[in-house]
């Protein structure tokens, strides 16, 4: 059922499951009927052409007509016969079948015979329907205007794998997989408290995808999740084939480069947001979680900056940020001090660049610009390669661009020491879907560079900051917790601070709990630190 | 969500330095030095003083209606019609100082930066990152400003810092300067430069505590003094007045021979730097200007008036034929701006005075 569909104040809705189906209009608002030839009269029409529909025909305590449907490719058989086909069948001791009404049959058999979990009764077609599709079984029973659904569903699914996207070196090695169910208990097993809202709707008008949203009901601001599920409930399409789908249809500026949500593979880090107050948003047949609101910074932050040590974390996320930025500005940086500022370059490093470039034929904008095309040309070729063919590919792209262009003079040896340090910087960066965002902005700065040198390299700045500055993630500011400016974010911003000392979650989450620690969380490793000198006091105790 | 609609003090604080230095980072020294010669540092100081106590008269005011900006309020007090001529004499003020600024910008850049490249160009396109940034909103304009504030003090530090070692105090002594001055009118010229972050008066209603815009505006305006006075300092110690004088961009000559120290030429490097200090401050005159002009016309969206005034800055800043005539409209305009962005605010806060007076005696 459409729970969030239900609450969404934008989006009433009378039916019980919103209907946009052809053939299922047709039947909206349809009960079914009492007999039993008709709703097989009728099963058949609407699944006539489908060879994969199953209706086994048999008699409920040896005496009521009755008939099982399902869709034989994504049912479970064997529980099919074990846990309905041998209760419903087993006759009934003399005479308590004869004190059995036709029409309350499908209630006996609910409550007293059915050995499933997961199984209910409805009396309207529509959800009939969608139960048969989606790999439930529907049993219809002579005389009773009810039929059952019993929960037989058994998809195929991978096993839970380390994520191949998000890999840590220290630190959980679950994923998330196509099933929302999985998910969704990946989550709860970390987060078990009934402050875990889970929200279920399907999206898509032949897909009916499965939609999840998650939030902590004591920290999300509640507006926010207010305004996710005002915008979910908006979606109109066919099916959602993937969480992206999602993320286009809901988030705020669909014409920047940047992500405005992020996506994850890991459960862990999709509870460490729900901790923060934000929002995931899980879909079937997806193994990524979108998280809203988002800002910049998640994209440069990983789990391992808080599994290790702070000094350490804060060290390396400060080299990540570095590699960010020079997967930007690099290229374009070098363009510029080659074709307008050589006395920028200190002058023995001047003779060495002048003396590569010597017999190079382009300007330096235009092989600079070949090189970084040919680069993104061997990245993309090699991404979906078998790992076996994208090693040899590789080592050819290796040969040609590194070696052989600067032997042929199509370029100097520096420009691809350039490139090479700009891509190992954009790989550095752990969310792909930022650093390819900042990669590609990196082709108009080498233009700009070219064309106007320092001061066009920062005229693109000027350009890509203000957007960045601008822009919001579901009314949170992009740039947070930078710029609006907030001491407790800093902890988390440049350095990550100590676990102990981020004691409040970040403010412009509005969280209805603002702490995540005590007040006093810090005093304990501090008086480690200063009175002991790291060695726990033994007198304390006495 | 009171970070997205409301400015915190630091953040407005922020804004007003950011504003503040700009433009006049480069050449103030040699305005000072012609104007008191080796009394400059102290002419800078009294001229930073005399803006930021305009400021501060401004910020008081706008904190007496924080349920307004300048442009309603002012209505209300000096009635409408006059109101109206005055605020549309500083929208035009405005203007002009983006459009002689943006001249001074292309005419250091195409000088040091980009010697083949047609002035024009590199004004149209300072002018269109101004002009599409102007469309935001007041809190997106906040926060540009406080974003850009450490790329602007930062650098001007280090080369400050740096160039302190190359200072003679010989220099600048005598402290007020071996000639008698027009130090009123000289300073009063130092003064405007104080009058780039006039926009804050836009701002005030928008922030989360109004009665803290005094204090935040006294905070931003030394801060942003602070800095012109220190490259006074080091400038004028460094080469003399007399050099001064004759130095179009003293401040440039200064990170150059202070780079010299580490090896190599940054004055490239300080200039690109300094061209995001010049950004922030067209950026607040044009946006007074743009936002302004639509509460003064009761627009409902200031978003096509910032495309709008794109051509008028560009004529104003194609107006002075070459850079004495620049310099001397600069003067002029400074001169009579500071009097009218300083007297203006001070009328409405007389005003202001009576009318809550009357109204108590009523009361």
């Amino acid at each position: 059922m459409g729970s969030w569909q239900g609450k969404s104040n934008l989006f009433k809705r009378t039916a019980s499951v919103p209907v946009k189906d052809l053939t299922l209009r047709k039947y909206e608002g349809m009960q079914a009927s009492a007999r039993l030839d008709e709703m097989l009269r009728m099963l058949k029409e609407v699944f006539g052409d489908t060879d994969d529909i199953a209706i086994r025909q048999f008699r409920i305590f040896g005496s009521f007509n009755a008939a099982a449907v399902f869709l034989e490719p994504m049912v479970d058989q064997d529980r099919i016969n074990r846990d309905i086909l041998q209760p419903l069948m087993t006759a009934l001791k003399d005479g308590q079948a004869e004190q059995l009404h036709a029409s309350r049959i499908a209630d006996y058999a609910l409550h007293d015979c059915l050995h499933a979990a997961d199984a209910s009764a409805e009396i309207s077609i529509v959800p009939m329907l969608l139960a048969v599709t989606s790999g439930e079984t529907l049993i219809c029973i002579d005389g009773s205007h009810k039929a059952l659904i019993v929960n037989t569903r058994d998809i195929k699914k991978r096993a839970i794998e380390q994520p191949q996207t998000e890999q840590v070196i220290r630190g959980p090695r679950e994923g998330f997989i196509e099933s929302l169910d999985t998910n969704i208990a990946l989550v709860r097993s970390r987060l078990s408290t009934t402050d875990l809202k889970v929200k279920m709707a399907p999206i898509g008008r032949r897909g009916n995808t499965n939609v999840a949203v998650c939030y902590l009901s004591s920290i999300a601001d509640p507006a926010i999740v207010e305004r996710v599920l005002g915008r979910l409930a908006k979606i109109d399409t066919d099916a959602i084939l993937d969480a992206g789908y999602i993320e286009q249809f809901i988030e705020d500026q669909p014409f920047s480069p940047f992500p405005q949500i992020q996506n994850t593979e890991r459960p862990d880090k999709t509870a460490a947001a729900l901790l923060e107050g934000r929002i995931a948003i899980l879909s079937n047949g997806s193994p990524f979680a979108l998280i809203v609101p988002c800002f910049f910074s998640q994209f440069y932050q990983t789990l391992d900056d808080y599994t290790e040590r702070f000094l350490i974390g804060s060290l390396i996320r400060m080299i990540r940020l570095v590699a960010l930025v020079t997967s930007l500005i690099f290229p374009a940086l070098y363009v510029s001090l080659i074709s307008f500022n050589p006395e920028l370059i200190p002058t023995d490093f001047a003779v060495a660049v002048a003396g590569g470039r010597a017999g190079v034929p382009f300007p330096t904008v235009i092989e600079v610009l070949m090189i970084e095309i040919s680069m993104e040309i061997l990245r993309e070729a090699t991404i979906r390669l078998p790992q076996v063919i994208g090693g040899a590919l590789s080592i050819v792209g290796v040969l040609i661009i590194g070696q052989a262009a600067v032997s042929a003079g199509f370029s100097s040896p520096i420009t691809v020491v350039i490139v090479a340090f700009t891509t190992i910087g954009s790989f550095a960066t752990p969310a792909y879907n930022a650093a390819i965002a900042l990669r590609m902005l990196r082709f108009p700065l080498i233009i700009l560079a070219g064309s106007f040198g320092l001061f066009g390299v920062l005229i693109g700045l000027l350009f890509i900051a203000n957007h960045l500055l601008a822009m919001e993630s579901f009314g949170v500011p992009y740039m947070a917790p930078f710029v609006p400016g907030n001491w407790q974010g800093f902890k988390d911003l440049l350095l990550r601070g100590p676990i102990w000392w981020m004691r409040k979650r970040p403010s412009h989450l509005h969280t209805l709990d603002a702490n995540r620690l005590p007040p006093d969380a810090a005093d304990a490793p501090m008086r480690r630190t200063l009175q002991y000198a790291g060695e726990e006091d033994t007198r304390a105790h006495e | 969500m009171s970070d997205t609609l409301s400015i915190s003090s630091i953040r407005m604080a922020a804004l007003v330095t950011s504003a503040n230095v700009g433009i006049g980072v480069l050449t103030l020294p040699r305005f000072a030095a012609v104007g008191a010669e080796s009394g400059a540092p102290l002419l800078t100081a009294a001229g930073i003083l005399c803006g930021t106590m305009s400021l501060l008269l401004l910020a008081y005011l706008c904190s007496r209606h924080p349920g307004e900006n300048l442009i309603f309020f002012s209505e209300k007090l000096v009635g409408a019609p006059f109101a109206r001529v005055m605020n549309g004499l500083l929208i035009l003020y405005f203007l002009l100082v983006s459009g002689i600024s943006l001249r001074q910008f292309g005419e250091v850049v195409v000088l040091v930066l980009l010697q083949k490249t047609p002035m024009q160009i590199v004004e149209c396109m300072l002018l269109l990152v101004v002009a599409l940034s102007a469309r935001r909103d007041l809190i997106k304009f906040s926060f540009v400003h406080s974003f850009y504030l450490p790329f602007i003090l930062l650098p001007g530090l280090f080369i400050v810092l740096i160039a302190t070692r190359s200072i003679d105090p010989n220099n600048l002594l005598p402290l007020i300067g071996n000639h008698r001055g027009d130090w009123p009118n000289e300073s009063v010229k130092i003064a405007s430069l104080s009058q780039m972050s006039f926009v804050f008066c836009l701002l005030v209603p928008l922030m989360k505590f109004p009665k803290r815009a005094a204090s935040s505006v006294a905070i931003g305006a030394a801060v942003g003094g602070s800095l012109y006075l220190l490259v006074v300092l080091t400038t004028v110690g460094m080469f003399g007045a007399e050099e001064t004088k004759i130095l179009t961009y003293p401040t440039l000559e200064t990170a150059r021979s202070a780079s010299m120290g580490v090896g190599q030429r940054l004055d490239a490097l300080f200039l690109i730097i300094w061209v995001i200090s010049i950004y922030t401050t067209i950026y607040a005159t044009y946006y007074f200007s743009v936002h302004a002009s639509r509460d003064l016309f009761r627009l409902g969206d200031h978003r096509m008036l910032a495309s709008f005034y794109m051509p008028a800055v560009y004529a104003v800043s194609m107006i002075p034929p070459n850079i004495h005539v620049l310099y001397s409209l600069w003067d002029l305009s400074g001169r009579y701006g500071f009097l009218l962005t300083a007297a203006y605010p001070l009328l409405l806060l007389v005003m202001s005075f009576i009318r809550s007076g009357r109204r108590r005696a009523h009361a």
